[in-house]
């Protein structure tokens, strides 16, 4: 949005210029490389998921609970014909357990659902904003790059480290059951 | 029963007693008198006649002898005249006698005379007729001598022993008489003896009694006086200091009739203002008639508007609605750009272009979403502008309805007040007539007090000669009392 203050006539044609400046620039992906990223908030910490390593965004999707002894595993949920155990990402990162995950992102690698309460946006920045997690802070749980967005520094969440953290949880024998 | 006899009764019976007594004496001392008296009386005429008669009969034959011896001596007939006369008076005397003797020692001493006289008589006839004749003088001596001696001597004799009996009898009732007399006299000393000790009792008793009576009286009359005297003191003392109340309750009065005139005054001011304020306050009624109608047009309006608001406040409510559907066809809609970018991401280099496509929809989400919550916030802020409203409206409502029931209250308060300020006029005139009658009764009563300040002063007057009265009295009951116990005034 250009601004609040801003008349209804002036943004509904700054709009309109910006939707037909989109279709006449050529696309900036050819010169700077580009990272599409989801940037939820986990707790009070701002994470960040990025799109290549998942399959799909969705929200509201109905989980049913599973007795088990993982205490990171909310559930099941059905989801385009197939059956996806679904984690909760705040247990995994080390935070208690979120009490109402509306968001569920699937992993692209697994068939997992990573559980989480707030989805802030959608946002692609150069990939060379991106940079490792600083050895002097404190190192957060399945993170290893950070990005500046805005005036904060968010943690990008490695989906595969979360993967791996799963299938250690989990017996082998149970992982080569899934389909 | 004495003791509870009067003065005058006591009195009366010691005089009736007295008087009794005296009389008593009286009737006794006539009655001796009589006694005595008559016992005079008889000796007097009774005895004394008698001794009387028989001297006189001695002087009568005394007479009638020496006329016998004149007549014998000188043959004179006047002499013998004399002699014959006295003769007569003999007689006379001894029928008297005869009479006047009551007795029969006395009849007969008198028949014993009169024989003897006789018998004188015979001889001196027998000798006179002796001497008529020629006999001598001598002879006629003898025969004198012989004759008539003897019978006059007989005559004598009887005379004497009469005269010696009623000597006798007349010593007899003069020593009865005196008898009667002394007896008369010592009944009448004892009498009077008792008179006086019963009028010396009497007295004593009442003197003792009436003094007994009259000393207790006095010292009544003493403490009576006293008495009068202190009250008398008090009274003339009450006098002055009521002379004096009723001179300051003269001077307060002044002041309450000059206060009432101007309660008077101010009372007529009262009313008038009243009326003025009555006049005023039927206008404010109006007044306040035509702002409760626009205080109700107000209300009508202003529920108007509540009503409007409320209409504002559900259309925003719809708007909400409507906008909650579009915020979630827009996170839908960037849901689904989302995927499609993840899809285009795994499409390869084919998948840029949708990739882009995908970009713009999602941009397009993202304003959307951006412009929903823009939205929402308009929607908020009319909504909580329309709450804001609506409150301040019902607020303003609530003021309205107050305002109203304030405009009720007072148009009724001008109501009362002019009920009020009527009553206040007629209280007020009627101030002013009562302190007129107020005063009429006041100045009656200042006359009135006027008269008793001089009843007070004639009060103090008359109490200074009940004082003078009082201490006269007090000296007269001392007076009364040392005259009637000399023991007790000392």
């Amino acid at each position: 949005m250009s601004g609040s203050g801003m008349l209804v006539p002036d943004r509904i044609a700054e709009l309109r210029r910006a939707f037909d400046r989109s279709f006449a620039e050529a696309s900036e992906s050819g010169v700077t490389p580009l990272e599409d990223l989801l940037e939820i908030t986990i707790g009070a910490t701002p994470y960040a998921l990025r799109i290549a390593e998942l399959s799909g965004l969705f929200a509201d999707v109905r989980m049913t609970p599973l007795p088990t002894p993982v205490p990171e595993l909310i559930g099941i949920a059905g989801f385009r014909g197939s059956v996806l155990p679904v984690y909760d990402l705040a247990a995994i990162l080390g935070f208690p357990r979120a009490r109402n995950p509306r968001w569920l992102a699937i992993a692209a690698a697994r068939p997992v659902g990573l559980a989480f309460e707030q989805f802030d946006r959608h946002q692609r920045i150069l990939r060379n904003d991106i940079v490792p997690q600083s050895a002097g802070s404190r190192p957060l749980r399945h993170v290893r790059e950070m990005f500046p967005s805005g005036e904060r520094i968010r943690a990008i969440v490695c989906v595969a480290s979360v993967l791996e953290a799963i299938t250690s949880r989990v017996p082998p024998g149970a992982t080569q059951r899934e389909p | 029963m004495g003791r509870h006899w009067t003065f005058g009764q006591k009195v009366g019976a010691s005089f009736a007693l007295l008087v009794v007594l005296a009389t008593v004496m009286g009737v006794v001392s006539f009655l001796a008198l009589r006694a005595v008296v008559s016992s005079k009386d008889r000796v007097i005429d009774v005895d004394a006649q008698l001794l009387l008669g028989a001297q006189r009969l001695h002087a009568l034959r005394e007479s009638k002898g020496s006329s016998a011896r004149e007549f014998l001596l000188t043959r004179d007939e006047q002499a013998l005249t004399t002699m014959q006369q006295a003769r007569a008076d003999v007689l006379t005397v001894l029928g008297q006698l005869k009479r006047n003797v009551s007795d029969d020692e006395g009849r007969r001493l008198v028949d014993a005379i009169i024989d003897a006289e006789t018998a004188n008589q015979r001889a001196l006839d027998d000798v006179v007729a002796i001497r008529r004749t020629s006999a001598s003088l001598d002879e006629v001596v003898r025969a004198f001598e012989n004759r008539i001696d003897p019978t006059r001597d007989r005559l004598d004799a009887a005379i004497r022993e009469f005269v010696s009996r009623e000597e006798q009898r007349l010593q007899g009732a003069k020593q009865a008489s005196t008898d009667t007399a002394s007896f008369a006299t010592t009944l009448v000393a004892v009498l009077v003896t008792i008179v006086l000790l019963c009028a010396i009792a009497a007295g004593v008793v009442l003197t003792k009694t009436l003094g007994r009576q009259i000393g207790t009286a006095v010292g009544q009359v003493q403490s009576s006086s006293a008495e009068l005297q202190a009250a008398a003191t008090q009274q003339a003392t009450g006098a002055k200091e009521q002379a004096t109340a009723m001179s300051e309750i003269a001077t307060t009065i002044g002041e309450l009739l000059a206060t009432s005139r101007q309660i008077t005054e101010s009372a007529r001011r009262v009313a008038q203002i009243a009326e003025e304020t009555a006049g005023a306050a039927r206008s404010g009624d109006e007044t306040v008639d035509q702002g409760h109608e626009s205080v109700a047009a107000i209300r009508r309006q202003v529920d108007l508007v509540v009503n409007h608001m409320l209409e504002l406040g559900k259309k925003s409510q719809q708007i909400g609605t409507v906008l909650e559907i579009v915020s979630e066809l827009a996170e839908q809609t960037n849901i689904l750009a989302i995927n499609a970018t993840i899809e285009a991401a795994g499409a390869g280099e084919t998948g840029k272009r949708f990739a882009v496509v995908a970009d713009e929809i999602r941009k397009l989400a993202d304003r959307v979403g951006g412009s929903t919550k823009e939205i929402r916030g308009l929607i908020d802020d009319v909504r909580s502008a329309v709450n804001t409203t609506v409150m301040a409206t019902e607020t303003g409502s609530k003021a309205v309805d107050a305002g109203s029931k304030q405009f009720g209250h007072v148009t009724a308060s001008f109501k009362r007040i002019v009920g009020l300020v009527t009553t206040t006029t007629e209280a007020a005139r009627e101030i002013e007539l009562s302190i007129k009658q107020q005063m009429s009764a006041v100045e009656q009563v200042n006359v009135a007090i006027a008269n008793i300040a001089q009843a007070s002063r004639e009060t103090e007057a008359s109490t200074g000669q009940t004082q003078q009265t009082a201490s006269q009295l007090a000296l007269l009951s001392k007076d009364l009392l040392r005259v009637i116990r000399p023991e007790a005034s000392a």
